[in-house]
């Protein structure tokens, strides 16, 4: 096979050993890469109920099957995997930037990082050879910090890191890894993981080269995804980018603000995708070998955060623009800048902040709680104070360094009613209650509340479907969504870009130009229910039922007050509707558990005990 | 169909150039002939922001609204605009994040 290095690198830090194993044609094919084989390792390496900061939770860098490789926006990407300190389950994130393409070039195709070193290290993988060197003079520095320190000590500028700030150090749920400055595998908690190993980076060189099975051929299809690349279908992105997205939810009623006590912001002109381009981006650039150039990289302009720079996206400018309240852009790219530096997911730690502003403003916490900070929603200053409070454990800070989901346990008083997660992963910036597909997306998402393994606000915002009602048929929909999001994701494929691709078919044709392993667009859709299923597989055997895919209380108990939306919400009734409707799609039983038959199906029958409550033999 | 009010978001008002307009083009127009009458005024890059490559049909990515309604792909070559109507148009974005 080419492209595939077909090499597994283990890295135990107890030990300080390395070795390396292999896998073969048939594993490549099943799982392709990214999501296959993230979800693959993680469930053949986790032993079942290992808590997710035992050092046997294994920590899994894994390449996509088309990283390293021409094919366009897809040359940068990886993805990293765990089980989540954040929701007991499936731990999983992507990133982009330079660090992927320079994994595949070390000749590894997945890293997985077991045990725990006893003093503070960073793993450098320098082509072949390993080290394990002492980081205890970066323990306490930022992702930026120590990234520059690293590469000062090996010599070498272009070295490429992967690593934590304080947050993982502190074990901080949301705590994310940061690689190439502004880049996260951002979400379910894994820079916690890596703290947890007292494992700070993981920097890399290599020089192999990823060979393609057909230069040709490929150079040919390159061609034309370059042009549909660079062409109208991903204008948006080069242009305004995502952060468009501020004033279209806020007109449709889907903006998630105050901590979703509206569905619009008055102050969303002032943090809009708009402003921003007109007043605050400095540079736009893009990742390795991507001729779509998306990364919009602003500036702060002036007051206490002049100077401050982060790479701006929707999700982290809702959740510390209209989530918190705050209509002042300044502040916003302070907060996001402090989850680089710090590693904390930036939705995340923006949805904490939100919770912990109405917490102070219903006087269940005060400023007792919060260090003297005035906790109002609104008060751009306190947030990022809290951003950082929350990646040092000061203050109640350290309660909401555990989440919503924990932090609503520890205060009560019902907090819990407006703790807004799923599964223990603090909720994106769609606004549910007028989004009803979209709802079924996230209640059945692998990796909790998140619209990243779906993407089915897509039918509820084009009209495709009416947004307001559930119905059973909408199961098919996610299920198609899920099934073709994991594709995406083990290719690994850009989402910006997925327009440009002609469905399972094309993106068969290029696994099988670059890799050389014949495949059918059929064969890929049924590897993503395949992914898909094992995903599930791997939740159930850490204890997740279907009574844990429910909504936050306040998107079925208080109707969205204002805007077009007004009055939308999901009832119980509703969830059943659509959790029955996506079980029958899947071929499950009504309790979400995949059947014998659909497991033989799919070639998962050796996970079949797991369906049936039972014990690996 | 005078005086209908049309609003552009995202990437779809950078190609217009205007964030909204009162518009007389169209009359007696669906909302989709409306729609090629302002993809001629505005020319390629708006062309390319709602169109298809065929020029033809609606961009799947592309959210329609009339008076904050949504309304489906289908209905925008049947449905006729009356004047004091709101036609808002939206591209649809992957999150971010």
């Amino acid at each position: 096979m080419y492209a595939y290095t077909g090499k597994i690198l283990y890295i135990d830090l107890t030990t300080g050993n390395h070795k390396t194993g292999r896998f073969d044609e048939s594993f490549a094919k099943d799982y392709i890469g990214g999501t296959g084989f993230g979800i693959k390792m993680l469930i053949d390496n986790l032993k079942p109920g290992t808590d997710a900061f035992d050092p046997e939770n294994p920590l899994i860098y894994v390449s996509g099957a088309t990283t390293g490789t021409m094919v366009p926006c897809t040359a940068s990407k990886f993805g990293v995997f765990a089980k989540s300190p954040a929701t007991g389950l499936l731990g999983e994130a992507y990133s982009t930037g330079q660090w992927g393409a320079e994994l595949r070039a070390t000749g590894y195709d997945i890293l997985v990082i077991t045990g725990k070193a006893p003093k503070p290290v960073y793993i450098w993988i320098d082509d072949g050879a390993v080290q394990i060197r002492k980081a205890s003079h970066l323990w306490g520095k930022t992702t930026w910090e120590a990234e520059d320190v690293i590469r000062d000590e090996l010599g070498d500028q272009n070295i490429r890191v992967s690593g934590i700030g304080q947050a993982g150090e502190n074990l901080n749920r949301l705590a994310c890894l940061i690689n190439d400055r502004f880049r996260a595998a951002g979400r379910t908690g894994l820079g916690a993981v890596m703290g947890s190993k007292n494992l700070k980076a993981v920097a890399l060189r290599g020089t192999h080269d990823v060979r393609v099975a057909d230069p040709d051929g490929l150079m040919d299809l390159n061609k034309d995804l370059y042009e549909r690349a660079k062409g109208p279908l991903t204008a948006k992105y080069r242009t305004m980018g995502t952060p468009a997205n501020m004033l279209i939810h806020n007109a449709q009623g889907a903006l998630p603000t105050r901590n979703y006590q509206s569905a619009s912001f008055d102050g969303a002109e002032k943090v809009s995708g708009e402003v921003l381009n007109e007043k605050y981006v400095t540079k736009i650039q893009g990742c390795s070998a991507c001729p779509c150039r998306c990364e919009h990289i602003a500036k702060a302009k002036s007051g206490r955060f002049e100077g401050a720079a982060s790479r701006m996206e929707y999700e982290p400018m809702m959740a510390f623009g209209p989530y918190c309240g705050v209509d002042d852009m300044n502040a916003v790219i302070k907060a996001i800048e402090f989850c680089n530096l710090y590693g904390v997911d930036a939705i995340g730690a923006g949805i904490v902040v939100g919770f912990a502003m109405e917490c102070y403003e219903k006087g269940l916490i005060t400023k007792d709680d919060t260090g003297g900070l005035e906790l109002r929603f609104g008060n751009g200053e306190a947030m990022v104070d809290m951003v950082r409070k929350m990646s040092v454990r000061e203050d109640i800070g350290d309660v909401m360094a555990e989440g919503v989901m924990r932090a609503a346990e520890k205060i009560g008083q019902g907090s819990e009613h407006f703790a807004m997660h799923i599964k223990g992963l603090e909720l994106t910036g769609y606004d549910l209650r007028g989004l009803k597909t979209c709802a079924l997306g996230y209640l059945v998402s692998r990796r909790g509340g998140d619209h990243q393994r779906h993407g089915s606000y897509g039918w509820d915002l084009s009209g495709k479907v009416d947004r307001y009602k559930a119905e059973p048929e909408r199961g098919a929909l996610v299920m198609g969504d899920e099934d073709f999001y994991c594709i995406i994701d083990s290719i690994i494929i850009c989402k910006f870009t997925r327009a440009i691709w002609k469905g399972y078919d094309e993106i068969a044709k290029v696994y099988s130009l670059v890799t050389g392993i014949p495949m059918t667009g059929g064969e890929m859709k049924r590897a993503g229910e395949r992914m898909s299923n094992l995903a599930r597989l791997f939740n159930i055997r850490e204890g997740m039922t279907r009574s844990d895919e429910k909504l936050p209380a306040r998107i079925m108990e208080d109707p969205i007050p204002d805007g077009v939306a007004k009055g939308a919400v999901v009832t119980p009734e509703e969830v059943d509707i659509l959790l029955d409707g996506y079980f029958d799609a899947r071929g499950w039983t009504r309790q979400g558990v995949p059947t014998r038959g659909k497991l033989e199906e799919l070639g998962l029958s050796a996970y079949a005990y797991i369906a049936e409550g039972g014990q690996a033999t | 169909m005078a005086n209908v009010r049309v609003q552009y978001f995202g990437s779809i008002r950078a190609a217009a150039g205007t964030p909204e307009e009162e518009t007389a083009r169209g009359e007696n127009a669906t909302v989709f002939q409306l729609l090629l009458e302002l993809a001629d005024a505005y020319g390629k890059a708006f062309r390319g922001e709602i169109l298809d490559e065929s020029g033809e049909r609606l961009r799947d990515d592309v959210t329609l609204t009339v008076n904050g309604a949504i309304i489906n792909h289908s209905a925008a070559y049947e449905m006729r605009l009356r004047p004091g109507d709101l036609l808002a148009l939206f591209p649809i974005f992957p999150g971010g994040g």
